[in-house]
């Protein structure tokens, strides 16, 4: 399931959605016990999920849908709200701040990107429903920084998960690490610059890696492999002076250890982010719970909360929500 | 056992379509048919009058033509025309080739249930919500259920795949709310959302909702659950407004429940049913003191199956 932290609230989406509200007190609970004040269950058009990272938003994801339009009409965009209820409205385009939009274009078959507002060569801005190359459609990610829409990120499957990478001005590119989940995406924003994190495999092993986003390109910061018996499950950016003792952006990884006795444990470590310093180990460790019923899925599902307080986990049959703090 | 289109209730009486024909069954249990050849592809469940007391009509669709039924002078049921089907319940599947729009019949029949609610105070959000699918079952099957907002450019507002009972569909909509069994559950939400939450009811486990209601405003739901254990019928009640604004008890067990004593009006000359395997709730009137319910089962060497009325009393509750 796609993990999405809307500003106070928890998504999990898959058939449904499932709406967890973390206003409440919420510490350490198993998705399933939940009653209806702390999780609710929604019915919505089926679609394809765009998670928007806004620049003044605290971090907290802005959800749309692309609905894929099943009752046999054509696709629409969807802008997905909370208040009292969860509401689903169309909408005719996502905007932002520099008056970058996206659309949903018929006649192209799928969106399309306006950068600054401005229509560019075919090829360059348009994100096909399907794509003979690279696989049909799965999610988008658009993320905005202080000059407006710096990128957009479509997910694409077919037998592998692959990244297609939109920047103004080039040809859309095949990002470097393969078989990344939505979920492995995450973004941090510091006063000057936009962080990103990927979990996802490259040369065949799974690695969380650091970048930084800025409107022209991406720059590579580090990496950390994943080592047997730990499974990275998820991973974050954390711009320096965000977190006490760390002085220059580092990068968060959650690693999942299934142990002898069936329960798991998930663990955060902290790496610098600096440049050339690959290869030293995490300058901060921390278990973050121990002994959970469960198996850990070839590929699982996790992401940590926009404001890294808490841990959301999809085991092979349980919901988990566990504090960080 | 007959097949149920829906019913439509207006005032003292209810009107049930199948697809042998149409009954009108009276409160007090009288009953008058006419019967129809040929199953409607389009099936519409209107709103006639608003005011003082709101009376419910079916439309059914053949083709193009929308036929609705009539009680004559001579008190007879007779089918008479009522116009065209109305665009919005034509079948939406279109075809889009070198920019040409082309409307496709699709290889298997596609049935179209229509819910039309004329907004009164509420002008904005959906009014039309169309139910799509290709047979009719007793059972929940694979349905699309569209949100439209009449008026618009493009009136879709939501496409939801469900599975739902397709005969006499259990959906009801009130004042911009809109409630439906799906799958085994209850959901409700505002219309203009576009999405429906599911309503925690702390119902047994072999219980399953089969009829709903809302009233009027839309603030009360009724639901009618039936054993699947052969335990009987309980109709519920209880009051939407802490769910619609998200406050929802906190524990199931807080939620206040009325339940209704049924006090069933059979037909004269039927075999009297078994209560707890072989009746079917089928719709809750809105005012929420009456409901339609069918009996079917083995009398002797031959099957009963006729409809009869259920007057729901909360005195009690």
């Amino acid at each position: 399931m796609n993990i999405f932290f809307p500003p106070n609230r928890c998504v999990m989406k898959g058939d449904m959605f499932y709406v967890l509200n973390l206003s409440n007190d919420v510490s350490t609970m198993d998705v399933s016990t939940m009653d209806a004040s702390t999780m609710a269950m929604y019915l919505a058009s089926s679609g394809i999920p765009i998670r928007v990272h806004r620049w003044d938003s605290s971090g907290a994801d802005d959800l749309w849908l692309l609905s894929d339009g099943s009752g046999g009409a054509w696709a629409s965009l969807h802008h997905i709200h909370f208040a009292d209820l969860m509401s689903v409205t169309p909408e005719p385009e996502i905007s932002f701040r520099d008056e970058s939009k996206i659309v949903i274009r018929p006649k192209l078959g799928g969106l399309q990107i306006l950068w600054e507002g401005r229509r560019m060569r075919r090829g360059w801005n348009v994100i096909p429903l399907s794509d003979p190359r690279a696989g049909g459609l799965d999610g988008v990610i658009a993320v905005e920084g202080e000059e407006g829409l710096q990128a957009v990120l479509a997910f694409r499957v077919w037998r592998k998960r692959k990244i297609v990478l939109y920047k103004p001005w080039i040809d859309p590119q095949e990002f470097l690490l393969s078989e990344v989940p939505m979920n492995g995406v995450e973004i941090a924003y510091s006063e000057d610059m936009t962080l990103m994190s990927v979990v996802g495999q490259f040369e065949g092993s799974n690695k969380a890696a650091l970048f930084i986003l800025s409107k022209d390109r991406v720059s590579y910061l580090r990496h950390v492999d994943e080592k047997s018996p730990d499974h990275i499950c998820a991973a974050f950016p954390i711009p320096a002076g965000a977190w006490d003792g760390l002085q220059v952006n580092g990068l968060g990884v959650i690693l999942a250890r299934a142990r002898e006795d069936m329960t798991l444990s998930f663990t955060l470590q902290v790496f610098e982010g600096t440049f050339g310093k690959s290869s030293r180990g995490p300058v901060l460790e921390k278990t973050i719970v121990e002994g959970v019923r469960g198996t850990v899925p070839p590929r699982p599902n996790a992401r940590v909360s926009p404001d890294r307080r808490f841990l959301a986990v999809e085991l092979s049959h349980s919901l988990h929500i566990f504090s960080l703090a | 056992m007959k097949t149920v289109l829906d019913i439509a209730f207006r005032g003292e009486h209810a009107l049930i379509a199948t697809t042998e024909g149409v009954t009108q069954i009276s409160r007090n249990g009288k009953t008058r048919h006419t019967s129809i050849t040929g199953t409607p592809d389009v099936v519409i469940r209107d709103i006639e009058s608003m005011k003082p007391s709101r009376a419910e009509m079916l439309l059914l669709g053949f083709g193009d033509t929308c036929y609705k039924p009539k009680v004559a002078r001579d008190g007879s049921l007779l089918l008479v025309e009522a116009g065209k089907v109305p665009a919005s319940a034509r079948l939406p599947l279109r075809l889009k080739v070198y920019n040409a729009s082309v409307a496709i019949a699709p290889l298997q029949p596609v049935f179209t249930h229509v819910l039309r609610i004329p907004s009164s105070d509420k002008p904005d959000g959906p009014n039309v919500f169309c139910l799509l699918f290709d047979r009719f079952a007793k059972k929940p099957t694979g349905a699309y259920l569209l949100f439209l907002e009449e008026g618009l450019k493009d009136p879709l507002r939501a496409d939801l795949s469900v599975r739902i009972r397709t005969e006499c569909p259990p959906i009801d909509v009130q004042d911009g709310i809109i409630a439906a069994v799906i799958g085994s559950s209850i959901w409700i939400g505002w219309a203009k959302n576009g999405a429906l939450l599911r309503l925690n009811v702390p119902t047994m486990e072999h219980e399953v909702p089969e009829a709903i209601a809302l009233d009027w405003r839309g603030e009360t739901l009724i639901c009618a659950l039936r054993s699947r254990h052969g335990k009987g019928i309980r109709v519920l009640r209880t009051d939407l407004r802490p769910w619609l604004s998200g406050t929802p008890p906190r524990d199931p067990r807080e939620i206040e429940f009325g339940e209704a004593v049924m006090e069933p009006c059979l037909p004269e000359n039927v075999p009297a049913p078994d209560f707890k395997s072989d009746v079917m709730p089928l719709r809750i009137a809105p005012s929420g003191d009456w409901m339609v319910a069918q009996a079917s089962g083995l009398q002797g060497e031959g099957f009963y199956d006729y409809f009869f009325v259920v007057n729901l009393n909360w005195d009690r509750s």
